[in-house]
């Protein structure tokens, strides 16, 4: 096993990715940009180097002083985490020849399955239908002509991008162009590397991803599905495994094949097959994400696995612990992802210092966080703060203790996405567990559908706070204006007594 | 002391009572409100039932937060109620006739390719602003000339910030 690891990001995964090294005894550097100094990773670490400005780019990008300070702090490893070097095969590239162990696919590999094009010929090989997409490095006149060709919608991608940054639905081929730019210039930003390309649509499916887990000896498992489907502008809010859609014989098809693929690709570490599912039980293949999942705890709590750890066992080069047939699913887990962004204004995003924080705990809670309370979120980096994942024996106690858990988390100073969540735990088609990809995008954040027990409740705490307030205004004695009947007294009355 | 509260266009009528309780109409509450720690973050037992919610005071009002839900409350108590100093977070046309293009998110400006008493179309684009690795355009909200440009690239401006006047 290794000695000491450098964690190459920042935020809540680079303090996962910390905490399985301290599980193994490996002892673990952190990076960190200007803004960062006092951010949860760097508390977290053995040690801590500052690699440049807030900027991505001048940091959390910047490869070359990223080895400087691998070679300085004489690590055997690196891992990348999800998004900025994570799928650059460039960067896997360097950190092998600079003589570290990269902590994820080999470089060829990243940059087979980063090339989507090629990587969808290569799971066409794996035998079953891929969606009609175009090539890479194509001009924007040649996308133009090629999404005539393919039919509106069509949905633009980042080549080398996920997370859904970059990504675009375009229905009318005049707003092409323009979405054209935005995407380059965003997969420029967030993945230095600007390649987009078309994709024919698909509505009403469900995106089922299958967890790989591959070591250098040729044995390759995987660890069941995941439901993502749920995803709000093409980002991923929440994650379920396993997912309502797929009886065993289902799962044993589809993981099947998603072995295969990885195969094919002559792939190590964890990873991700990514299928669209549609209706009728048919699938086909979307990419293979080489990287460790934003949403990978939720097959942890179904599988007992701890992913990051096998990942680090493998890349030192020892063989799996597991075998297909000791893969066994027990009960069900959900995944919220917490982002600073204000559901009731648009999304819009919001930064500034968290002034509290309470996390949930309790039986069958976990809370994989990047904050605390006086940490500044800033707007150089995405808006995911933590994630809150659920477990429970059924789906309807993983989704019951979701909703217990998203009531206790309290987060201040900055507005989250924690009611929008809770609407959507409040949804019966969502407890149902009748979602496809398009749920979210058709349900914004509910409006005047509020429970009048709680109207009450609202009520009376306002009432409170003012006069609190009104009082700290002003000492004299406020005369009260006469007022006339309002006529719904006897409904509130009502709703007092109906609130338990 | 009597209160009219409105919620939703909806107006209630609320009396708290000399010893603390709420009432309303012939039924009456008692309540217990704890602020926790120095935030808006309030403990509430109504006749012993447990809530906790976010109470935040806005020039219009108060917004509670409350198991997911946002109630804006407006308390009308007999003082003339302060005059809403409504700040405009979009575009609108002053009486001079210029127009303030605001920022509608804090964020970082990365691009500006306009330059001041340049002439510009409606929904040219006027300034790029990033925020957590998205990229916003800006857009002109109709034709005019750029009076002023108020940021620079690489500026961070906070939420409904000047950042283009045009007329």
């Amino acid at each position: 096993m290794f000695k000491k690891v450098l964690v190459a990001n920042r935020g809540e995964i680079a303090v996962r990715v910390i905490r399985a090294c301290r599980e193994l005894g490996v002892r673990t550097v952190a990076v960190y940009s200007e803004v960062d100094r006092s951010a949860l990773h760097v508390r977290s670490a053995d040690e801590a180097y500052c690699i440049g400005g807030a900027q991505a780019r001048q940091s959390y990008l910047q490869m070359d002083r990223i080895l400087q300070v691998a070679r300085g702090a004489q690590v055997d490893a690196i891992h990348p985490g999800y998004g900025f070097l994570a799928e650059n095969p460039l960067f896997a590239e360097s950190c092998q020849e600079a003589g570290f162990a990269f902590i994820g696919p080999r470089p060829e590999t990243v940059a087979l399955l980063g090339n989507k094009v090629a990587a969808c010929r290569l799971m066409a090989q794996a035998g079953g239908p891929t969606i009609a997409g175009t090539d890479l490095d194509l001009s924007d006149d040649e996308l133009i002509r090629a999404a005539d060709e393919i039919g509106y919608p069509v949905i633009v991608k980042a080549a080398f991008g996920g997370g859904g940054k970059g990504m675009r639905v375009v229905h009318r081929p005049e707003n092409l162009p323009a979405a054209l730019r935005l995407a380059r210039r965003e997969a420029e930003a967030a993945f230095g590397q600007g390649a987009i390309y078309l994709e024919r649509v698909v509505e009403g499916v469900r995106h089922i991803e299958f967890q790989i887990l591959a070591d250098a000896h040729g044995n390759v498992i995987h660890l069941g599905e995941r439901e993502c489907s749920l995803r709000r502008q093409y980002q991923k809010v929440l994650e379920e495994a396993p997912s309502r859609a797929l009886d065993a014989d289902l799962r044993h098809e589809m993981g099947r094949v998603a072995v295969r693929v990885a195969r094919l690709a002559g792939y190590v570490s964890a990873g991700t097959v990514g299928f669209l599912l549609d209706k009728d039980g048919n699938f086909y293949f979307l990419e293979m994400n080489p990287r460790l999942q934003v949403d990978h705890a939720v097959t942890e709590m179904v599988t007992g696995v701890d992913i990051v750890k096998e990942q680090l066992r493998i890349a030192s080069g020892r063989t799996l612990r597991y075998r297909q047939e000791d893969v066994r699913l027990w009960g069900w887990a959900m995944e919220c992802r917490i982002l600073a962004k204000d559901p009731f204004r648009g999304f819009i995003p919001s930064v500034g210092r968290i002034t509290r924080v309470r996390e949930p705990a309790g039986p069958g809670v976990r809370v994989e966080s990047g904050i605390y309370a006086g940490f500044d979120i800033s707007l150089y980096y995405d808006s995911l703060i933590s994630k809150l994942i659920a477990w429970g024996e059924t789906r309807g106690e993983a989704l019951l203790r979701m909703r217990r858990a998203l009531e206790e988390y309290r987060v201040m100073g900055v507005r989250t996405n924690i009611p929008y969540l809770q609407q959507i735990f409040n949804s019966p088609s969502f407890q149902g567990g009748q979602t496809d990809t398009r749920f979210l995008d058709q349900r914004p954040p509910a409006e005047g559908d509020r429970t009048q027990g709680l109207l009450a409740v609202a009520i009376a705490a306002t009432l409170l706070t003012h006069r609190q307030r009104q009082q700290r205004r002003t000492a004299s004695p406020v005369l009260a204006r006469e007022v006339g009947r309002t006529g719904n007294w006897k409904q509130i009355g009502r709703w007092m007594r109906m609130r338990g | 002391m009597r209160y009219v509260t409105r919620v939703n266009r909806q107006t209630f009528e609320l009396t708290i009572e000399d010893d603390g309780r709420i009432a309303v109409g012939d039924q009456s509450f008692s309540v217990d409100m704890q602020a926790i720690g120095d935030q808006a973050l309030f403990s509430l037992l109504i006749d012993h039932e447990s809530y906790e919610l976010v109470v935040d005071e806005h020039q219009d009002g108060f917004h509670v937060l409350l198991w997911g839900e946002m109630y804006e409350v407006i308390v009308e108590d007999g003082q003339p109620r302060r005059r809403a100093r409504t700040r405009k977070s979009g575009p609108a046309d002053l009486p001079d006739g210029e127009c303030i293009v605001r920022a509608p998110m804090p964020g970082l400006v990365v691009q500006i390719p306009v330059s001041v008493s340049q002439q510009v179309s409606a929904g040219q684009i006027l300034l790029v602003l990033e925020s957590m690795k998205m990229e916003n355009e800006l857009l002109a909200p109709r034709q005019g000339v750029v009076k002023a440009v108020h940021v620079a690239v690489g500026d961070t401006p906070s939420l409904d910030e000047p950042l283009i006047t045009l007329r």
